[in-house]
């Protein structure tokens, strides 16, 4: 029995380390600066440990039964620390104080631990054997935990599994407790059905795990999500507030229903709007349908192909109900057909010919997303341009990043395309650029179709002007081997958002 | 007081301790275990060395049952026979015949595939090439790579095929820095002496000797013939560099990774014109691109091997194991032992190419010429494939075509889906090189060749987990490649000594081409040394 009290000592001192050093990396995850946030959760922890410890000389009776009730408290708390700041760091005003008063009342648990357990074992010992015996088990558990903490709980198990691990490891010595004592214990039964209660609750949420990690991203966005998904290529995640629905891709805004026709009336209409002879149109990437939409206003056009890589993506916008509104169905339509493939990959095999191509891609933000820039996939696109065809480019914001904004056209002429560049304002991103680019001349469209909430004729034509905070800059074209966009593009937002 | 006793006995806290190690490990290996992974498939691979040695044994090859006739026999299917071959055809000469030993021709630049992509087995990238190089720049815009090229203005290179940024990383101090030159945490001094070589080199680059030529050509027989400059191969470039006082251990470090990666040989073992040739010879102008930038494909210069290989189809006889070159009244006889069917044939050629290395090629020969090399120092070198489920990535700047660590024995690796189009984030493919230069050629190569598979592999990952913690987790597949003669090292004195010169002044009608003829083993030594012999071969054939 004596054994069975120090394995206990071993096992809590581990827990209570591991409790310690969850609340210390979660607090350097979330709040950043590891040493201050180490060195403040490890101060307030001893301290705590200190006041459990005064406190215990107030516990006088039924010492053991009092322990039981302690061990199975600390599992519950410890084992949910994670798990409640992680998904409290949104919610709560003041982080520093729910992580700070975590800290202190595990720590006045853990405190009481010990010199309750001496005063367990006193009679088993002699003195000078006892503290010896106690704090060699304390230590030797202490260092467990150290060791295990990082080489194997953080890599393989994440901080919201380890503290549900060991919090159930710590209501298991609790119940090991009263089963062994069971005939010293006043009323073990219901000590017993509460630790396992407690028990139930930590491997529950052990279980749960995956999914409160996920609930609690979702209270990253500042409206309800309604919506989130994860696919190969991207995190999908729709936000809702009244009749205001946002879409995110990987925590980058893509439109807000507010204005999106804003950006998407712009992207279509002065281009294609000047080509009343097209038939055929192709989208690359814009897998929200929106441009589609656009392109449908078009009775001549007979066939939109609108290639994006994700299927999740395009099936949302085509079978969900709120987001098929906002595309006006038009990924139903008879008109559209929708391929999932790789843009550029498609494009070297196709022999399809088309009038106008929209490019809708994310910003070229990697090098990735920097080939769908290049010179190569302009020339591609070239050679899928039907003689007098043009090309749109959405080429980021000239105003924040007016490198990257010429860089673009620089690299439409490069690939031997005229260009004309225009802005307009969308409020949910700022001043925003386009590119029309095309193997002839390129001119203004002279009428545009109805319905129009954004664009109209008598404006149009502003929108070319590029006014000196705006106006062409000296660039290097964007090349496969040089990826020259991706550098502007870094520095010049880097520089916006600092 | 009773008898002072210690309150816990040695026994129970070395059980305490024991427990405590014992949990530790048992909780990592269930960790470990538990979400088991599918088996890692791997293989132990190389050039038939059991073929080629059967020369050495002295054994006797079967008799001859047939007799061919060919004009031009070219023997050897690396980049010189294969470049010899595409000169051939292309001046309308179409009798001739490839005899190779391997199953699949490319030499050097021979290349694998597997179900995420093609990867390289030894060669991975070809520079661009010299405004002079007029031969190679012919080839480039024969096979696509070039599309505009007038001879007059720079010329325009397939976008797709030039290495795409980012190209090179080093990793160096726990952070990824961009290019292969160490430029972050340098002293003064450090960046000083990389100032003084860069600028030396620089000077060099643009310098002709007495005979006009450039110093440093390519191909390098085309350098100038100034005493001057060729004084360099007679000491080794680690001597010279002391001799200049070049002391940084960056810098040294630098160089040394250029010389292991071009030669397979340390600072000391490279002689000092070839260690300055590697930073001096390169002169490229592109339309498109850096002068230093590199072509390459994700079959490395496997791709190049491929189309020459579609042009020469018809000419190709792989699994033959040509064992006696003999000069005859009439021309040169041949005898060739099909590895398949253990026949032997003797094939009767108006004129022979012989496209191995020297120390075959000197035991193949009946009439060898006098005095030219027979013994070629050779490194061995290891390449490792090994397939991963998701690329690697790091502290600092992203994933390269190139990455290299400063701390390890290896040259990195070029990871074999970054010419990839569009979107990738899926599995991939690295190609680990690894020369084995801690030892003479001869010591290691035997030593090489006696480690198991998973001796490889165990070096190969734990290197690997050095700069990519986990990546043992997601490797798929690892398949090893061992070259036992793996390339030529440009010793002090071997590229302008005699020896050599007896080879390229060599005249008749069995010419030898191989990068063993110009001491340094890059594509366009190959490429020149096939096109030498072509020519020189061209004036004994008379197709009939």
């Amino acid at each position: 029995m004596p054994i069975l009290l120090l394995v206990t000592v071993f096992v809590i001192a581990t827990c209570g380390l591991v409790y310690e050093l969850v609340a210390g990396a979660l607090a350097s995850y979330l709040l950043g600066d590891s040493v201050t946030q180490f060195s403040t959760v490890i101060g307030v922890y001893l301290f705590a440990m200190g006041v459990g410890s005064y406190l215990s000389q107030f516990v006088k009776h039924q010492v053991l039964s009092v322990f039981i009730r302690i061990e199975l408290l600390i599992g519950l708390v410890g084992g949910c620390s994670a798990a409640s700041m992680f998904l409290l760091f949104e919610v709560v005003s003041s982080f520093r104080v729910l992580l700070y008063g975590e800290v202190l009342l595990i720590g006045t648990l853990v405190g009481l631990e010990i010199p309750l357990l001496m005063r367990i074992l006193r009679d088993r010992y002699t003195f000078d054997e006892l503290i010896a015996r106690v704090f060699t088990f304390d230590y030797i558990g202490a260092l467990l935990a150290s060791l295990l903490f990082p080489l194997v709980l953080v890599p393989y198990l994440g901080l919201m599994q380890t503290g549900f691990l060991f919090g159930a490891i710590n209501v298991a010595v609790g119940v090991g407790v009263v089963l062994v004592f069971w005939r010293q214990l006043p009323r073990p039964r219901s000590l017993l059905w509460l630790g396992l209660v407690c028990f139930a609750v930590l491997l529950t949420g052990l279980a749960l795990s995956e999914r409160l990690l996920d609930w609690s991203e979702r209270q990253a966005y500042a409206e309800p999500v309604v919506l989130a998904r994860s696919t190969p290529y991207q995190r999908i995640v729709l936000t809702q507030s009244g009749a205001r629905v946002r879409l995110f891709l990987n925590g980058n805004l893509q439109f807000s229903s507010d204005d999106e026709y804003r950006y998407h009336e712009a992207l279509v209409h002065p281009g294609l709007a000047a080509l009343p002879q097209a038939q055929r149109v192709l989208v690359l990437g814009g897998g929200d349908g929106m441009a589609v939409r656009e392109v449908l206003r078009y009775p001549g056009v007979r066939e939109v192909v609108l290639v994006d890589l994700d299927s999740a993506m395009t099936g949302l916008f085509h079978h969900n109900r709120l987001l098929a509104d906002l595309n006006g169905g038009a990924l139903g339509s008879p008109r559209v057909r929708v391929v999932n493939a790789d843009a550029y990959q498609w494009l070297r095999t196709t022999d399809a010919r088309f009038d106008f191509v929209v490019c809708d891609f994310p910003d070229p933000s990697n090098f990735s997303l920097g080939k769908l820039y290049s010179t190569a996939f302009y020339r591609q696109l070239r050679r899928v341009l039907a003689p007098g065809g043009r090309l749109v480019v959405q080429s980021t914001s000239p105003f924040v990043a007016p490198k990257s904004f010429w860089c673009v056209v620089a690299t439409l002429q490069s690939a031997g395309l005229r260009t004309l560049p225009y802005h307009v304002h969308v409020p949910s991103f700022g001043e925003w650029g386009f590119v029309v680019a095309g193997t002839d001349s390129v001119d203004l469209p002279r009428q545009l179709p109805d319905g129009l909430r954004f664009l109209s004729l008598a404006t149009l034509p502003g929108y070319f002007d590029f006014p000196p905070d705006m106006a062409p800059v000296p660039v290097s074209v964007n090349r496969l081997n040089n990826q020259a966009l991706v550098h502007y593009f870094e520095r010049e937002w880097a520089a916006y958002s600092r | 007081m009773g008898r002072l006793q210690p309150v816990i006995s040695r026994r129970e806290l070395l059980k305490g301790l024991l427990a405590v190690g014992a949990g530790a490990i048992g909780t990592a290996l269930g960790v470990q275990w538990w979400p088991r992974q599918r088996p890692i498939e791997a293989q132990l691979k190389g050039p038939s060395a059991d073929r080629g040695h059967r020369l050495r044994t002295g054994e006797s090859f079967p008799p001859p049952t047939r007799t061919r006739s060919v004009a031009v026999a070219i023997v050897g299917g690396g980049v010189a026979g294969l470049s010899a071959g595409w000169w051939l055809q292309r001046q309308g000469l179409t009798d001739l015949e490839i005899l190779e030993l391997e199953p699949e021709v490319g030499g050097n630049s021979r290349s694998g595939r597997n179900a995420v992509s093609a990867y390289p087995l030894g060669a991975h990238y070809l520079p661009l090439p010299n405004p002079d190089n007029a031969p190679l720049l012919t080839l480039l815009a024969e096979l696509g790579v070039i599309t505009v090229y007038d001879g007059v203005h720079p010329p325009v290179y397939r976008e797709e095929y030039l290495c795409h940024e980012p190209d090179e990383r080093l990793y160096r101090n726990g952070i990824w820095q961009s290019g292969l030159v160490p430029r972050l945490g340098l002293t003064a001094a450090e960046k000083e002496q990389f100032a003084r070589f860069f600028g030396f080199v620089e000077s060099l680059r643009h310098t002709r000797g007495n005979d006009g030529k450039y110093v440093f050509g390519i191909p390098l027989d085309s350098s100038s013939t100034d005493p001057q400059y060729r004084a360099y191969d007679s000491i080794s470039f680690g001597q010279w560099l002391t001799d200049q006082g070049y002391t940084a251990p960056a810098l040294l470090w630098y160089l040394e990774y250029c010389c292991r990666d071009d030669y397979g040989a340390t600072l000391a073992d490279t002689s000092a014109w070839a260690g300055l040739h590697y930073h001096a010879s390169r002169r490229a102008q592109a339309a498109n691109a850096d002068p230093d930038t590199v072509l390459t494909w994700p079959q490395g210069n496997g791709w190049l091997i491929e189309r020459l290989e579609e042009r020469l189809s018809g000419y190709l006889s792989p699994n033959q194991l040509v064992h006696s070159v003999a000069q005859t009244a009439g021309g040169v006889e041949l005898l060739c032992l099909d590895c398949i069917t253990q026949e032997t044939v003797r094939i009767l050629a108006q004129a022979a190419i012989v496209a191995v290395p020297l120390s075959v090629a000197c035991r193949i020969c009946t009439n060898y010429p006098a005095g030219a090399p027979r013994q070629v120092r050779q490194t061995p070198w290891f390449v490792a494939n090994v397939t991963i489920s998701r690329a690697p990535q790091g502290a600092g700047e992203p994933l390269a075509w190139d990455n290299v660590s400063y701390h390890s024995p290896s040259l990195g690796y070029v990871v074999a889906t970054h010419q990839t189009l569009g979107q990738y984030a899926g599995p991939t493919v690295l190609t680990y090189y690894l020369p084995l230069t801690e030892q003479p050629p001869t010591t290691v190569r035997a030593w090489a060749q006696a480690q198991p598979l998973a001796y490889w592999q165990a070096r190969v990952l734990t290197d690997l987990e050095q700069i990519h913690p986990g990546i043992g987790q997601t490797v798929t597949a690892f398949e090893g490649w061992l070259w036992g003669h793996g390339m030529v090292s440009p010793t002090p004195g071997y590229i302008w000594g005699p020896e050599r010169q007896v080879l390229i002044r060599h005249t008749g009608s069995i010419q030898f081409a191989h990068t063993d003829c110009s001491g340094i083993s890059i594509f366009e030594e190959g490429f020149a040394q096939g096109l030498r012999a072509a020519q020189h071969v061209m004036r004994y054939a008379n197709p009939a």
